[in-house]
C-alpha cells in the first residue's frame, strides 16, 4: 500500500492571476491521477520561517513538480523571481543527499520551451524538461504520465479525459466564481484547491 | 448508482423526483416532505440529488460522494468556503447546461 509521501505532490509554480489557469491545469491532473498537491501556500501560520515550511513539505512529497518559466523581469524592479530555481535546488539537493527515501524523489520539471533553460540555469542540463507552451492541455498530459509512469496504483485515467474534466471546469468556473460572489483577486490557494476538490467530487 | 436527481415543485403543485440526465419524472408526491423522504433514499443508494425550492432555485445538494468515495486526497488546507455553498453553486451552473 502507498505510503503518504509516495501520494504528495510538491508544488513550485508562480500564484499570480495570469498563472491560475495553469496552475487549475496541475491541481486537476494531480487530484485526477489519485495524489495528493502540497506547496507552501497550503498554510497561514505566521509563525513559520518560510524556509523551513517549504522544506518540510518537500521532504514529505516523493513528487515535485517545478515550473521555472516565470523568470522574466518584475515590472516593478527588474529584478528576475529566484523563488522557483531555488525550491527546484532545494527539491534535488533532499534527493541528493537525503535518507534513502528522499533519493527516490521524482522531479517533473517544466519550462515555456524545451530548451530555454540552458540560457538562464543551465546547471540542471541533464534532467527531463518539459515543454509546455503555456498550453494547460499540455502540462496535464506531461504530469499525468510521469505519475502514471511511478504510480504505486495501478491505472489512471487517460489524459485525454482529464483534459476533457478541466476543459469542463474552466468553462463553467466564471459562472461558479460568480455563484460564490467571488472575484478571481479574492481567491487563495485554499480556495482554489477546494474548489476543485468538490467539482471533482460532483461529476464524479 | 451514479446519477443525478432533483427534487422540484411541478406546475400541478405536486413535488416530483426526476432524473436530470433524462429529464423523466420517477415519481410524484403531495408535500415536499414526502419528495424529501425519497430523495434521501436515492442518496442513500449512491444517487447525488439537487433539491429545489417553490420558486425552483437551488436550495441544497444531498449525496455528493465525499472525498475518498470520490478518489480525492484532499490537500491539506484550512477551507474558508462552505461546502454546501460550493455544492449548490456547482448545482446551478451544472443545471443551466
Amino acid at each position: 500500500m502507498a505510503s503518504e509521501y509516495d501520494l504528495n505532490v510538491f508544488i513550485n509554480c508562480p500564484f499570480d492571476e495570469d498563472y491560475t489557469p495553469l496552475l487549475d491545469a496541475i491541481l486537476f491532473a494531480i487530484y485526477a491521477c489519485g495524489y495528493r498537491p502540497r506547496c507552501a501556500m497550503e498554510a497561514d501560520n505566521a509563525g513559520d520561517i518560510r524556509i523551513e515550511k517549504i522544506n518540510r513539505i518537500i521532504s514529505q512529497c516523493r513528487f515535485g513538480i517545478h515550473d521555472i518559466s516565470r523568470t522574466e523581469l518584475d515590472i516593478a524592479n527588474g529584478l528576475p523571481r529566484f523563488n522557483m530555481p531555488l525550491e527546484l535546488g532545494l527539491f534535488l539537493g533532499a534527493k541528493k543527499f537525503g535518507s534513502q527515501t528522499q533519493r527516490g524523489k521524482i522531479a517533473i520539471i517544466f519550462d515555456t520551451e524545451q530548451y530555454r533553460y540552458q540560457k538562464f540555469i543551465s546547471d540542471i542540463a541533464g534532467q527531463d524538461i518539459h515543454a509546455h507552451d503555456n498550453h494547460p492541455g499540455k502540462l496535464i498530459r506531461s504530469i499525468r504520465n510521469a505519475l502514471n509512469s511511478a504510480s504505486p496504483n495501478g491505472r489512471i485515467p487517460g489524459a485525454a479525459a482529464i483534459i476533457d474534466g478541466y476543459d469542463q471546469y474552466q468553462s463553467k468556473r466564471p459562472e461558479l466564481m460568480q455563484q460564490l460572489s467571488l472575484e478571481e483577486g479574492d481567491l487563495t490557494y485554499a480556495d482554489k484547491t477546494q474548489l476543485i476538490e468538490q467539482w471533482l467530487q460532483f461529476t464524479a | 448508482m451514479n446519477s443525478t436527481f432533483s427534487v422540484t415543485k411541478d406546475g400541478d403543485g405536486t413535488w416530483v423526483t426526476r432524473d436530470t440526465d433524462s429529464g423523466r419524472t420517477t415519481k410524484a408526491y403531495l408535500n415536499k416532505s414526502e419528495a424529501m423522504v425519497a430523495a434521501r433514499a436515492i442518496a442513500k443508494s449512491g444517487g447525488k440529488v439537487i433539491i429545489h425550492g417553490v420558486q425552483g432555485d437551488v436550495q441544497d445538494v444531498i449525496g455528493v460522494k465525499d472525498a475518498s468515495q470520490a478518489g480525492i486526497r484532499k490537500a491539506p488546507v484550512r477551507r474558508r468556503l462552505s461546502s454546501r455553498d460550493v455544492n449548490i453553486a456547482i448545482a446551478k451552473v451544472l443545471e443551466k447546461g
